[in-house]
Order: structure tokens, then C-alpha cells, then sequence
């Protein structure tokens, strides 16, 4: 009887997720709706639609709120900024119940290292894992043998090309519309601009730099990029870059798209250098604490900040979620995906970013 | 060429030197490639900038290689001193006294972690590479366990303020630290007792310990002078950033061992001098410089940095007696004859 019971409630728990799932899809489609002053409600979430076509079901036999439950966290490098954030967030959800623990993993932005660690997590036995893949190709055959071992994936910010559990990302293409249209409309829709790229190659750079240059082709076509050169996600290199670009170019730079926050500070130290604070726009993407204290001070114009602690809550929650339920992810043929709402911070609203939000 | 230009003692550097005439000849190429722009003022000074950190570092991590081996750590060190004068300054606040115990802690740990190594490697016959290798990696364990793997800002530090935003004669204060670390290993290596003792012990540690030389000693000195030079382009990357994080002046260490032997100091120790070694950086610098000025697209940097620097050191060896590139040289001048 009791059994009997336990497979009525189970049913009805998948069929209620299942409900929530298509509820949540339906939703998340609608624009991002942020309650920041001036936050851009231009992004939306186009793709965040949760299919979950062909899916299976498997008895789990633990209660992830009562039975000991181990999970790991395995971020690209665990000695960067949003990795802490994202790591505390998942830490800071996940010890409301005792019987969790957390491990990080570090694979140093190595690819392979980052494969062999899941395959080891495997072997051991982990409940479930939490993974931002370095590259969703060389990772995807190790979060399949998670999958299938029975150990849901939740990645942040990049997944697989395998289907997974879940991905909760940060806006990156929407971030770099969002950016070109506030340079775009800054300039008046006409200016010079440079960009200080991420490493070559890396995928959230790619999507920002789609982002920007589809929104700048199309809506300001006065607007010259000069020039667009990496310099690695690093304030020091970016430093350097900019002081390359004043003196290539001088007085022409009327705004500068960084990558990320680091390299917009530094970018933004080579121009207070110069003497020039204020003469150039300069945008970062991250929202990392030392970027909103620069836009504070004027040293950078803005940002698109991501509470990247909320987002490793998110990542919790959803991991939680399948946890207690019967849903077979490894099943799933697309992975569902959540986006954070991107805010867009400039010093008009910046204090509106509160220090328990800032990371 | 007259006798008298040949012997004007600028042409003979000039000439005597595979790495200037490298040097001379990227900086009218890219004067020409950039319209003038490359040899300005203002640019040579972003060079001087760009390359004031691993030019501090160098003239620590250069020691070790004179005696023969390496040291890996600069960058570890380098992290570790900046996250130790970080959070002591985040915890212990601005004043004076704290600063001035927040750079004492940050330097005393690249001096400690210095004489360690040197102690090691003085007395157990562990190759310097293997042992660096390792324990730059553990430094990067500490450096992690004190900032948590969160950025640490520091903020309103007048000195780190100065250092990193301050500018004598529109030169970067960095750079006077460059210099200041140049002089002073340029005097230890070449005038002092020590110096010829580092050369010495790099060129054959044996005969040197029968002649009556402190080949421990050495060793253990130029380990904790490399480790303080680490330590010390760690306090000023971080007054740079005015923060300090887990991952900072991570693979560094491999810029500094490639100008070192670009600048022809012999990973066998014994030959090579700061100079040269500082010139190296120098080569490395330009070359980057004069590529973003021109503009070349990021995916050719670092083939063309790569074959520049093959060049440079060819040109080295093909001056340097008793190597094939020496041979190869001497053969085809004499078929010319």
C-alpha cells in the first residue's frame, strides 16, 4: 500500500515538475524584467525554452533534504572572481540542509583535466555535479557518463553540446546588444570606438562581440570600431593594450568595449593615466565589485552586472529540484536553460546595487 | 665602415651585440610600419611600462639561472607577497604602521619562501625545475587559501595609490622600480665579491667548492634574492590593479625564463648577464608593442613573437664559439672568402 503511494505521489510530482517546466519556458520567454532604475529591458530570453522531449523516468532512492547527499563544483578556474561567486551562491543555498556537502574542483582552465575530473566524480559517486565547461565539445562525452550514471550536470554559464540537466547563464549576446546601444546612443550615433577582446576563441567572448558588432552593423553604422585586439580577460594586459590604443589613435577614441570588468578597469586606469577620465565612454560586462566602485568614481561609464551568487542559487535550486524527483535528465534531447536577468549599470543606478548583491 | 666608426665604443655594442641589432632593427621597422608613431615619447614609455614587472622579476628568477637552475616561483611569489599585503591592509586598515606591516609580511613571505628553496636546493640534489615546478603550484595553494578565491580590493592605500597611478616626468613609478631592482643586481653580479662567486658556482660548482667558494651560500642567497624580487613585482601588480586575486601574474614566470634566454643567459649558468637578460624583455616588449600599434591581428602575434624570438636567439648562437650555428657561420664565410 505504501508503495502503491509512494508511486502515486511520484507521479504526481513528475507531472507538477513537468507543469512548471512548460509554466517556467512559458515565462521565461517574455522580456526580462528587471526592477533596477534604469535596468535594459531590451534583452530577452528567446531561447530559454526547457524542452525536455523524450522524457524517461528513474527511481531515485535518496532524499536529497534527508539522505548524506555530495556534490561537486567544478568551474573553469576555481581562482576567479565569478567562479567564487558562483561557488558561494551554490555553497550558500546548499547549507539550508546539513546532510549536503560541496567540493570545488580546479582544473585550472584546462579542457582535458576538466573531463577527467568529472569521469573521477563519477567513479566516486557524486550526487550531482555543478560544471562551467571550459569546452562544451571535449566535455560532452564526460557529462553524458554523468548523465547516465545517474548524476544530474547543472552547468553555468557554458554546457555541453550533449544535452545536460539544466544551464543557468548570464546574458551574453543580449549584454553585448545592450552595450553597443548605450555607446550607440551616447555618441549620438557616430564615433570611434576599440574593443579589448577575451582570449581568443573563448565563447562568452565570441557571443558579447556578436552581440555588440550585430547591434552597431545594423542600428549605427557611423559608429568605426578602430581597433579590436585580446588581451585575456587581464587588467594588467588590458592596461597595457589601451596605452597602445592612445597612442595609435589619441584623441579619435571616443569609446571603449571591454570584454570583461577587469579589463574594462584597466582599460579605464590607462585612460585615467592619460588624463583623459571622462573624455572616454568605457563599458565592461561581469558586474564584479571593483567595476561598480569604478563606475562610482567615474573611471569606467558602465556595465552589465549579473548577481553571479543568485545564479549559483538558481543552479541549486534546479539541482535540488531533480534531485527529489524521478525525472531521467539523461533522457533529455536539449538542455533547458535559465538566463539570469542582465542589469545595466551605469552611474545613475548604480547604488542601486546593494552591497549584500555585490560580488 | 671607417676604423674610427668601428671603433666608436656605441657601434661596437651595437655590433658586439646580436640582441640591440635585433632590437635596432624591429624599432626602424616599426617606426616605418607605424608612421613614427612606435619611437614617441609617450611609447617608449608604455614599453618601459609593459615591461617593468617581469624586468623586477627577472632580476631575481635571473640569479638561479647564472648558478645553473631555475626558479619557477617568481610568479607564485609574486601572487602570494600581493594577497598577503591585500588582506592585511583590507583587515588591518590604511594607517601607516599597517601598510608598512602589510609589505614587511608581503616580501618577508617571498623572502621565506626563497630561503627554502635555496636550502633545498644548496643541499639535496633535486633539479631546480622539479622542485620550482612543484612548489610554485603550492604557493598558488596559499594564495588561494588567504583570498578565499575572491578578488581582494584594496582601496584608498596612498603608497599602492602612488605606485600605480603616479608618474615622475610622465614615466609610470614602476619603472623606477625596474631600474632601481637593475642597478642593483647589475652592481651585486658585476661588483661585488658575491657576484663573481654566482658565475663561479653557475660555471662549475665543484671546482668552485675547492677553491674555497660558499657554494651553499650562494645558492641560498640567490634563491632568497629571487624570491624577493617575486615578492616585490607581487606588491607592485597589485598596487597596479590596486586588488589581488588567486590567479595573479599566473604563467609569468614562463615570460620571464623566455626573456632570460633570449637574453642569452645560459640555462646551463656560468654566462650571461642582467643586461642582456633585461634586453631580452625589452625584445619581447617591442615585439608586442610594435605588433598592437600596427595592428596585426591577434591570431599572427604570437607565430610572429615566436620566430622573432627563434631569430634572435639563432642570431646569438651563430656568434657564440664551439656551437653548429657557430660552425655552420664559420664554414659559410670561409666558402665566401
Amino acid at each position: 500500500m505504501k508503495k502503491l503511494a509512494a508511486i502515486l505521489v511520484s507521479l504526481l510530482l513528475v507531472v507538477s515538475l513537468a507543469a512548471c517546466g512548460s509554466a517556467n519556458a512559458a515565462n521565461d520567454t517574455k522580456p526580462a524584467n528587471n526592477d533596477t532604475p534604469a535596468a535594459d529591458t531590451n534583452t530577452n530570453t528567446d531561447n530559454n525554452t526547457a524542452t525536455t522531449g523524450g522524457l524517461g523516468f528513474v527511481e531515485r532512492t535518496k532524499n536529497p533534504y534527508e539522505d548524506e547527499m555530495k556534490f561537486a563544483w567544478v568551474p573553469t578556474r576555481a581562482s576567479e572572481a565569478n567562479a567564487t561567486a558562483w561557488g558561494n551562491g551554490i555553497r550558500e543555498e546548499l547549507s539550508y540542509w546539513s546532510n549536503t556537502t560541496l567540493n570545488v574542483f580546479d582544473p585550472e582552465g584546462d579542457a582535458e583535466q576538466e573531463a577527467k575530473i568529472i569521469s573521477d566524480l563519477v567513479a566516486q559517486g557524486y550526487d550531482g555535479i555543478f560544471l562551467q565547461t571550459i569546452n562544451p565539445d571535449v566535455l560532452s562525452a564526460s557529462v553524458r557518463e554523468a548523465e547516465e550514471a545517474g548524476i544530474p550536470v547543472v552547468c553555468i554559464n557554458m554546457g555541453t553540446t550533449e544535452p545536460h540537466a539544466a544551464l543557468v547563464s548570464m546574458t551574453d549576446f543580449e549584454a553585448g546588444q545592450v552595450i553597443a546601444r548605450r555607446i550607440g546612443d551616447a555618441l549620438g550615433g557616430e564615433g570611434k570606438i576599440v574593443i579589448i577582446e577575451a582570449t581568443v576563441g573563448a565563447a562568452r567572448g565570441v557571443k558579447l562581440q556578436d552581440g555588440f558588432m550585430s547591434v552597431l552593423q545594423s542600428e549605427y553604422p557611423n559608429i568605426e570600431v578602430l581597433d579590436s585586439q585580446p588581451a585575456d580577460w587581464n587588467m594588467e594586459k588590458a592596461q597595457n593594450l589601451m596605452n597602445d590604443y592612445l597612442t595609435k589613435y589619441g584623441d579619435e577614441i571616443d569609446a571603449v568595449f571591454a570584454h570583461n570588468d577587469q579589463m574594462a578597469e584597466g582599460a579605464g586606469m590607462a585612460v585615467q593615466n592619460a588624463g583623459k577620465s571622462g573624455d572616454i565612454i568605457i563599458w565592461g560586462a561581469n558586474g564584479e565589485t571593483k567595476a561598480l566602485e569604478y563606475i562610482e568614481q567615474g573611471i569606467i561609464t558602465g556595465t552589465v552586472y549579473t548577481n553571479c551568487k543568485e545564479q549559483g542559487k538558481t543552479a541549486a535550486r534546479i539541482m535540488m529540484l531533480y534531485l527529489n524527483s524521478n525525472i531521467d535528465t539523461s533522457t533529455f534531447t536539449k538542455t533547458p536553460v535559465t538566463k539570469m536577468p542582465p542589469i545595466t549599470v551605469d552611474a545613475s543606478n548604480v547604488s542601486s546595487i546593494t552591497p549584500d548583491m555585490r560580488w | 665602415m671607417s676604423n674610427s666608426v668601428k671603433n666608436n665604443p656605441v657601434v661596437k655594442a651595437i655590433l658586439g651585440s646580436s640582441r640591440i641589432l635585433v632590437l635596432l632593427i624591429l624599432a626602424v621597422f616599426f617606426t616605418i610600419a607605424t608612421k613614427g608613431t612606435f619611437f614617441s615619447y609617450k611609447n617608449l614609455v608604455n614599453i618601459l611600462y609593459s615591461v617593468s614587472l617581469i624586468g623586477i622579476m627577472i632580476c631575481g628568477a635571473c640569479f638561479a639561472v647564472l648558478l645553473g637552475g631555475i626558479d619557477r616561483t617568481v610568479s607564485g611569489n609574486a601572487a602570494l607577497s600581493g594577497a598577503i599585503v591585500a588582506m592585511t591592509i583590507l583587515n588591518k586598515g590604511v594607517g601607516g604602521s599597517n601598510v608598512a606591516l602589510a609589505i614587511f609580511l608581503g616580501l618577508g613571505a617571498g623572502v621565506l619562501s626563497g630561503l627554502i628553496h635555496g636550502l633545498i636546493l644548496s643541499r639535496f640534489n633535486i633539479p631546480a625545475f622539479l622542485l620550482t615546478l612543484a612548489t610554485n603550484e603550492v604557493l598558488y595553494g596559499f594564495v588561494q587559501l588567504v583570498t578565499s578565491n575572491t578578488l581582494i580590493y584594496v582601496n584608498g592605500c596612498t603608497l599602492m595609490d602612488y605606485i600605480g597611478q603616479v608618474r615622475w616626468l610622465g614615466i609610470p613609478i614602476p619603472v623606477y622600480i625596474m631600474l632601481a631592482c637593475i642597478l642593483f643586481a647589475y652592481i651585486i653580479l658585476n661588483h661585488t665579491v658575491y657576484g663573481r662567486q654566482v658565475y663561479s658556482v653557475g660555471g662549475n660548482r665543484q671546482s668552485s667548492e675547492l677553491s674555497g667558494v660558499p657554494a651553499r651560500k650562494v645558492i641560498l642567497i640567490a634563491y632568497i634574492i629571487s624570491g624577493f624580487m617575486g615578492a616585490l613585482a607581487g606588491f607592485v601588480l597589485s598596487s597596479m590593479n590596486q586588488q589581488a586575486s588567486a590567479g595573479q601574474a599566473k604563467n609569468y614566470e614562463n615570460n620571464v625564463l623566455a626573456a632570460i634566454v633570449v637574453g642569452g643567459v645560459s640555462m646551463r649558468g656560468g654566462s650571461g648577464s642582467i643586461q642582456n637578460a633585461i634586453l631580452g624583455a625589452f625584445l619581447i616588449g617591442v615585439i608586442e608593442n610594435g605588433m598592437n600599434l600596427m595592428g596585426v591581428p591577434s591570431i599572427y602575434k604570437d607565430m610572429a613573437k615566436g620566430i622573432i624570438i627563434i631569430v634572435a636567439v639563432a642570431m646569438d648562437m651563430a656568434n657564440q664559439p664551439g656551437t653548429p650555428l657557430n660552425n655552420l657561420k664559420r664554414r659559410l664565410s670561409k666558402k665566401a672568402a
